[in-house]
């Protein structure tokens, strides 16, 4: 990516999202709009004022390089998204006890031992029933 | 008042205190449970308990749920409480570089003189200090958001331009749902799920963790640094010199925490974004603000403590709740039969002064509770592999998420938010400024508002904006922020957006 | 991504269909009581005082949970989701639970939230601070009058209970007000308290609470209530205007009838403990007893009471 790409898009998002903000207030009432209007134009003010920044000013230097590591995001985020949607049809314990699992293998970098799956196993069983107690009787949250 | 104190100091309710307060900050520390939840949970027991030992284990267990907060801001970077957001602002950045446990002390000293500020305020001036209370009308709240609101120049440090835009995208995100003020249904595609609008402890967490667990997973390095040299420890001498050198802000943190927490809808955290603000602004190390200054901890630790006993004083005085727990345990004493107002500080005053002092020896224990917990709390995020603390984070989140309201749809709408604000990150679009506008926005909104059909009623408009004294003054204070946040020197030093 | 949060709320949204077991011993383990407000208000307020009564009465505790939103809405837009065993019940006010769904889409319809029982109402009042030049009513509206638009009042919410009293009593006394929504009971009475607004349109609980820091001008019941006995009623007043939040638990919909009439009588035998009404007059609540037999008239009642200020609140 060039050092202006990433300006662009913050600009582009500020400048789409107060456009969307914007295009919501038709049925709002006088007072109930004044808000959102005034948020939509300080995000497209924004962008642009951004955008134009950055096509004018000379280029600036690289900025360093950040780690990324692409397959791991995508599979934190489907598991993490996952687990608040199979919250409801498999409960807190089941679909907690499966996340924390592969959420663990995501974050693996060495290989483990027997002795240490064992234990991380039983630390995170250990710690979903906890809360599982704490909040049920304790908290008098009713769980999924 | 002496009898109070004896009362208070009873051996059964010293152990009440202690007990309260270590529960608090357990519960405070896991961001989600809060403190309005654990006295919520409590009130039935104090029914059965003596009036004032009820009493005193709520204001412990308050008292050590708005400090618990500071661990997790601290340590995951990750405000509890909406209290602690500026805690986290230089909280996370001194633990990154491997002085986790120096934070974890200092946030803990901080608290403690914030707190005896506040609980002393309250003992001492109640009745005087409610009128703070009255004095502050919808377009003082109004102005005082917009304050806050510029606390997004400073955090912004050269960026000005994309804080701006994550403000503007928070203060949209705060008009999702049913406005209260107004009435409006606004942007929620139909559905019914969002007309209470985004959830502030779930967005919070999502905003702030679910980055933080991302990175983490990415990063092959640990979480926190850590020092080879020696184990964590309390580094309390340390502390404390680093407090003394700050007396100046201490006390003026505390003093603004009081003020804020006295203000009825401000709470916590407008009491910690002021406070903060007006440190970097006095401080000499105004440019190490952000990335680890201890003077950032302090301030907003001193600050947000200070708001408990800031905020009993209208709940006490004019029966005016400030915040969820004060209101909780206003409706506790109601149940016992006290009538608040002035008169509660005059006559049928033994059971307030009882539970003030049961605040103060909270606060006090807080001091030992606080340095222990925090140690091992700091040691365990220290020495647990990733493997095991990333799992483990991400479960405290859904915890949080979903217990504050007991509500699936709040833990999606925390990993949704969280995911896009890891987006927005790497193009640059931090999570504060759009806390900053999803907290602030509603209070701004709802001051504005009011004001304007107070004005427009009154056929003046601009003088009711811009005519009255407090008015004046914050506005005051909110330009001198933007002028010594350096936005305005921008053009001479253009620094490049990471 | 939006289109995965929309399907996902949806997904959701459809939920479970519950199986309701009718139950003799029911309660026979503790019931979560859902408050749609947060904690400090009359719904929170009346739901501990009944805490305390209820073990005497069912022999099992209640849990008080809060799911504050949307004036109410957020959590009676949910009561469906709920299993309909009788073991979440929830407060519901009117009538906020007629006039939301009247005028926008809440997520819910009045005949989702009928409640087992009514047991108590806030009556409407107009307070200002104790140092006003307002001394009686008339004078509240001599200066609307004179001044038309002027007067302003403050309440709790847009289309609440507070908007209704002060649309309908503005009609009634043929003056002009402007109405300044706060975002709950305690700040509209700290700008009461701070002189920024003329008056309050709130409930009597509000004045009690207040104490002598303010002055009642009138109350919205048929007699003088027992502890503001120097104020004066509407009615005495020459204003055909009695009103004020009422407040009832309620079930999901599918509730078998045995749970309701069950939960009915719990809620009614509390009613009946002296010490308890002596708790809810002391602060300003007048207790009323609609049992679940006698709901279907009541809510008839209530939407023919409303459906003239409602229209009123549309045109606005």
């Amino acid at each position: 990516m060039g050092p202006r790409v990433k300006p662009i898009i913050a600009s582009v998002i500020g400048v789409a999202v107060g456009i969307f903000a914007l295009s919501q207030t038709a049925p709002m009432s006088e007072l109930g709009r004044v808000f959102p209007t005034t948020a939509g134009i300080i995000a497209i003010v924004g962008g642009v004022a951004l955008a134009a920044l950055t096509v004018l000013r000379p280029v600036p230097a690289a900025s360093l390089s950040e780690p990324s590591d692409v397959p791991r995001v995508i599979a934190t985020c489907a598991v993490l998204l996952g687990w608040a949607l199979l919250l409801d049809p498999l409960g807190f314990i089941a679909s907690s006890g499966l996340s924390i699992v592969a959420l663990a293998l995501i974050a693996r970098r060495e290989p483990m031992g027997l002795k240490s799956i064992a234990i991380h196993l039983a630390v995170g069983a250990g710690l979903v029933l906890l809360f599982a107690f704490l909040l049920s009787q304790v908290l008098n949250v009713s769980l999924p | 008042m002496l009898e109070a104190l004896l009362n208070a100091l009873s051996p059964g309710n010293l152990v009440l205190a202690l007990l309260g307060v270590i529960a608090g900050t357990m519960i405070g520390a896991l961001p989600g449970l809060s403190a309005t939840m654990a006295v919520a949970v409590l009130v039935p027991f104090t029914f059965t308990m003596e009036p004032s030992s009820g009493l005193i284990v709520l204001g412990a267990i308050y008292t050590g749920a708005i400090y618990g907060g500071a661990y997790s801001a601290i340590l995951v970077n990750t405000p509890g409480t909406p209290a602690a957001i500026a805690t986290a602002m230089d909280g996370f950045p001194m633990a990154k570089r491997g002085d986790g446990d120096l934070a974890v002390t200092l946030s803990c000293l901080g608290s403690v003189a914030g707190g005896l500020v506040g609980a002393l305020a309250l003992l001492f001036l109640a009745p005087p200090l409610s009128k703070i209370a009255l004095a502050f009308g919808p377009v003082e709240y109004f102005w005082l958001a917009i304050f806050g609101l510029s606390l997004i120049a400073t955090l912004s440090r050269g960026a000005t331009l994309l804080g701006l835009i994550g403000g503007a995208i928070g203060l949209i995100l705060s008009c999702v749902g049913s406005a209260v003020v107004g009435g409006d249904v606004r942007y929620t595609f139909g559905q019914t799920a969002l007309l209470g609008g985004i959830p502030v402890i779930p967005a919070l967490i999502g905003l702030y963790c679910v980055p933080v667990l991302i990175d983490m997973v990415i990063r092959p390095e640990a979480h926190l640094e850590q020092r080879a040299e020696r184990m964590a420890g309390f580094r309390l001498i340390e502390a404390l010199g680093l407090m003394w050198r700050s007396k100046f802000n201490v006390v003026r943190s505390a003093l603004i925490g009081t003020g804020v927490g006295i203000i009825p809808a401000a709470g916590g955290s407008v009491a910690g974004l002021v406070a903060y603000s007006e440190a970097r602004r006095s401080s000499r190390n105004s440019d190490d603000f952000g990335k680890g200054a201890h003077d950032g901890i302090i301030a907003s630790e001193a600050s947000n403590s200070a708001t408990v006993g800031g905020g009993f004083i209208p709940t006490l005085v004019l029966g005016i709740p400030g915040t969820p727990p004060d209101a909780i345990i206003l409706g506790a004493l109601l149940v016992q039969g006290i009538r608040t107002g002035p008169q509660l500080f005059t006559q049928q005053s033994d059971i307030v002064f009882t539970f003030t002092f049961g605040l103060i020896i909270a606060t006090l224990l807080m001091l030992p509770t606080g340095l222990v917990i925090g140690r091992y709390a700091y040691k365990l995020i220290v020495s647990i592999p990733k493997t095991a603390l990333v799992p483990a984070i991400a479960f405290l989140t859904f915890v949080g998420a979903y217990a504050i309201e007991a509500n699936t749809v709040h833990v999606l709408i925390m990993v949704v938010l969280g995911i896009l604000g890891w987006l927005a990150a790497r193009v640059g679009l931090e999570a504060s400024p759009i806390v900053l506008g999803l907290i602030l926005g509603p209070i701004a909104e709802a001051g504005f508002v009011q004001g304007w059909l107070i004005g427009g009623a009154q056929g003046d408009r601009l003088g009711m904006f811009f005519g009255r004294p407090i008015s004046l003054a914050i506005i005051a204070l909110t330009i001198l922020t933007l002028v010594s946040s350096g936005i305005f020197k921008r053009a001479k030093q253009p620094k490049e957006v990471a | 991504m939006k289109k995965v949060l929309m399907a996902a709320i949806a997904g959701l949204a459809v939920g479970f269909s519950s199986v309701a077991i009718a139950d003799d011993s029911y309660p026979s383990k503790s019931i979560t009581y859902v408050i749609p407000y947060n904690p400090g208000g009359e719904s929170d307020v009346t739901a501990r005082f009944q805490e305390q009564f209820w073990k005497d009465v069912t022999g099992q505790d209640v849990v008080i949970q809060y799911k504050p939103g949307a004036g109410g809405a957020t959590a009676w837009s949910q009561l469906g989701g709920f299993d309909a065993d009788g073991y979440t019940i929830m407060n519901v006010n009117f009538p906020h639970a007629i006039l939301q769904p009247s005028m926008k889409d809440v997520g819910y319809q009045t005949e989702d939230v009928i409640p087992a029982y009514v047991f108590h109402y806030t009556p409407d009042a107009i307070v200002v601070r104790a140092d006003s030049p307002y001394q009686t009513l008339q004078d509240l509206i001599d200066f609307a009058k004179e001044n038309p638009g002027a007067l302003t009042f403050g309440g709790s919410g847009t289309n609440s209970a507070n908007h209704l009293a002060a649309v309908r009593i503005s009609e009634m006394a043929g003056i002009k007000t402007t109405y300044v929504p706060f975002s709950g009971s305690a700040p509209s009475m700290a700008a009461v308290l701070g002189g920024q607004i003329g008056a309050g349109m709130t409930y009597t609980t509000q004045g009690v609470k207040a104490g002598d820091q303010v002055r009642v001008l009138a109350i919205a019941t048929e007699e003088r209530v027992d502890i503001f006995p120097d104020v004066p009623t509407f009615k005495e007043l020459g204003f055909d205007y009695v009103a004020g939040a009422y407040r009832g638990v309620t079930l999901p919909k599918d509730t078998p009838t045995e749970v309701r009439e069950k939960l009915s009588d719990i809620i009614g035998q509390i009613n009946a403990i002296p010490a308890f009404q002596q708790q809810m007059q002391e602060n300003g609540y007048v207790l009323v007893d609609v049992p679940s037999s006698d709901m279907e008239a009541w809510i008839e009642e209530r939407r023919a009471d409303y459906a003239a200020g409602i229209e009123i609140l549309r045109g606005n």
